[in-house]
């Protein structure tokens, strides 16, 4: 039993996960109501034929007759294949829709999980040592404000102030400008703010987690042993506070990537006009198209599956007090 | 404040007059309100005193790993190789810590970082003061544990402080302790946390590792046994000042301060009673409160001994007691006791020799109350 033999386990979970969602994600998607065969009976009453025969006409065109099983198992083929089905409102595979709208949804979601990641952290760890300082209570302070203020009414303003006002940013997000030359100073100006609107609310939490964490260790006798033993502050903090503080944090880090993914880029993209993945998954489910609602769906679970198993790994390599003989 | 400011001679540890607060949000905590003693080379010097009398927090002051804030050292010096800690500079301090002053604490458990291998902690003590390579900080680091007793130490040095059972952490502890070689080893109740057996191993350990590297030892205790088996001098805290400091010898043999006497009465199944019985009650006592409203003797309150004289003032200065010219003469290393009975205008036989005439009837039942942590 080892670290291997834990992961091999571990992304074996992960692949049994993954496969129950799909499960589960087919299922729905059965039984979800077609507006497009909706609108195909509505037609066949209309002009006088039989709605049956059209709708039966619709399901063969579309593959969906034969045995549940059946269909179960070339849904399980075509996902694996790439083919996520079809869009019917955009009139093109829902696998080429999410592809195009992700790489605007990675622009800004990377930078601000990276920069309140680390920053989070850091600020979190310098709260727990400098605990009661006025520095400490400032943090305290913009962590609580970046929790509580809501993101889409923080971007409004802020796209009032730098953008309307004073004319540093612009007001809309030139999609072109970003496809065209993602890394041009251009692209990061219009980018500044839905990183810094996100980055706020994510900080805010990685900070007072990171805070608490690390407030468990910063007294800790093994701190003081380190002390003892001539150890400097910021060895202390890189080394005997951080790591075993990293454990717990690693589980809200995956929380906070998800959450990001899941709501906070909806209100972002629709306030700054991004069309990423947030915008399209909106958009598929206010005008009812399933298939692309279910592919937009997928790639949060998917993430949290792998960042599921990313984080029980971590787990292992950080702390070696996590027994991974019998998982 | 009350020694003869006695010409430090060079003792390798001289400790006056230190004085450690904290500041709680229930008002100031004076732990530490004045003591002074004397370490030298190769000697084991024992802190003794129940819990919350600051003896830790004495033993932590001396190379400033209190926690500030909320704790401060208001005043005092502990020269230490003719450097005053005190008021070092933390670059200073941190190339006194691990290398020439060395801590081993209570729980060896917690003393040891639960995500790092016991040979990534040893070597980090290692190489914190010594600039040599990884191999060569191995090497050593195999010799150590070797040293504190660690069977297959070429194997246990990859494994992780969970995997070892508390002796073997106690005694990795200790190993990381010595690591750089220190003068001074401050020893902060190590065996209290171990099960009774292993406790004499690692006082033993301890012992043999005094006697082989001469370094001084200052050992931190409530266990008067251990006392009477390892150290050379006592001093006996109570509420955070000394009340009585001498000779292991002295001390045991004719112990002076009424709290010193109940303290040894406290021990079960030694016969002789030295106080009436008024003063058994030392081991249910409540702990100190943690006021700052000090006047008088901090232990008149329970002292069968208390007079009128015992209100006033301050605690009274440690004064000589009538052994005195048997021990060693100087200020820092005779027998004396922070008591007014022993003092200029006093008696010491009210104290040395009431137990004789007060206390005949009631030795029959032995309070059972001397088991204490």
């Amino acid at each position: 039993m080892g670290l291997k033999w834990y992961t091999a386990r571990r992304v074996a979970w992960a692949g049994v996960a993954a496969f129950v969602i799909l499960t589960v994600t087919f299922v729905l998607l059965d039984y979800a109501p077609d507006p497009e065969l909706a609108r195909i009976q509505f037609r066949a009453a209309a002009t006088g034929a039989d709605a049956e025969t059209a709708a039966e006409a619709y399901a063969e065109r579309r593959g969906l007759t034969g045995p549940l099983w059946e269909r179960y198992l070339e849904y399980l083929g075509n996902l694996a294949t790439g083919d996520w089905g079809w869009s019917d409102t955009r009139s093109q595979p829902v696998l080429t829709a999410i592809l195009t709208a992700l790489p605007y949804s990675l622009m800004y979601t990377v930078p601000a999980v990276a920069l309140s990641t680390v920053l989070g952290i850091a600020i979190g760890l310098y709260s727990a040592f400098n605990q009661y300082t006025t520095t400490d209570y400032a943090a305290t302070f913009v962590a609580f404000f970046g929790v509580s203020i809501p993101n889409f009414w923080f971007g409004i303003v802020l796209l009032l102030l730098f953008a309307v006002q004073l004319g540093w940013v612009p007001v809309l997000f030139d999609a072109e400008l970003a496809r065209t030359r993602p890394l041009s100073l251009a692209n990061a100006r219009q980018l500044v703010l839905p990183v810094f609107v996100l980055g706020t609310s994510a900080i805010a939490s990685t900070m007072r987690y990171a805070r608490a964490e690390a407030l468990e260790y910063v007294r800790a006798a093994f701190v003081k042993a380190a002390r003892a033993k001539g150890a400097s502050e910021w060895r202390i903090l890189t080394r005997h506070v951080l790591r075993p503080t990293l454990v717990p944090l690693s589980t809200i880090l995956v929380g906070d990537l998800l959450g990001i993914i899941l709501s906070a880029s909806y209100l972002v993209e629709v306030v700054f006009g991004i069309p990423g993945l947030g915008r399209l998954s909106l958009e598929a489910i206010r005008r009812q198209d399933t298939a692309l609602v279910l592919g937009t769906t997928l790639v949060p679970v998917l993430v949290a599956v792998l960042g599921n198993l990313l984080q029980d790994l971590a787990y292992a390599l950080l702390d070696p007090r996590i027994d991974y003989g019998d998982r | 404040m009350t020694d003869p400011p006695a010409a430090p001679r060079d003792s390798l540890l001289h400790v006056e007059d230190l004085r450690t607060r904290f500041h709680t949000d229930a008002g100031t905590v004076t732990a530490v309100d004045g003591i002074s003693f004397d370490l030298d080379d190769g000697e084991t010097v024992c802190l003794v005193g129940e819990s919350g009398s600051g003896k830790t927090v004495a033993a932590e002051s001396l190379t400033r790993l209190i926690d500030d804030p909320p704790g401060e050292i208001v005043s005092g010096t502990v020269r230490f190789d003719g450097r005053d800690l005190a008021t070092a500079s933390e670059a200073e301090l941190r190339a006194v810590r691990g290398d020439r002053i060395a801590h081993v604490f209570q729980n060896p458990q917690r003393a040891l970082n639960p995500v790092y291998s016991v040979g990534w902690q040893l070597l980090e003590a290692i190489q914190l003061h010594d600039d040599v390579s990884k191999a060569d900080a191995r090497a050593r680091a195999i010799d150590l544990l070797d040293r504190v007793g660690i069977p297959d130490p070429a194997t246990r040095i990859d494994d992780y402080p969970h995997e070892l059972s508390g002796g073997m952490q106690q005694r990795v502890a200790i190993a990381m302790a010595l690591a750089g070689e220190p003068d001074l080893l401050v020893a902060d109740e190590p065996t209290t946390a171990l099960d009774v057996t292993i406790q004499s191993q690692v006082l033993r350990l301890l012992e043999s590792i005094q006697s082989a590297s001469g370094l001084g030892l200052l050992l931190v205790t409530h266990d008067l046994g251990v006392v009477a088996e390892v150290a050379d001098r006592v001093v006996v805290m109570y509420d955070g000042t000394v009340m009585e400091r001498g000779s292991v010898h002295d001390v045991f043999e004719r112990p002076s301060h009424p709290y010193t006497r109940a303290l040894l009465d406290a021990i079960p199944g030694r016969d002789v009673d030295l106080t009436p019985t008024a003063a058994r009650d030392v081991a249910d006592r409540d702990p100190s409160s943690a006021t700052d409203s000090t006047t008088g003797c901090r232990f008149r309150s329970r002292c069968p001994h208390a007079v009128d004289a015992c209100r006033e003032g301050d605690q009274p200065p440690l004064h000589p007691t009538p052994d005195a010219t048997t021990s060693a003469p100087d200020g820092a290393r005779a027998h004396v006791a922070a008591c007014v009975h022993f003092g200029p205008d006093g008696d010491p036989d009210v104290v040395v020799d009431s137990a004789k005439s007060a206390d005949s009837g009631a030795s029959a039942d032995e309070s059972a109350g001397g088991d204490r942590r």
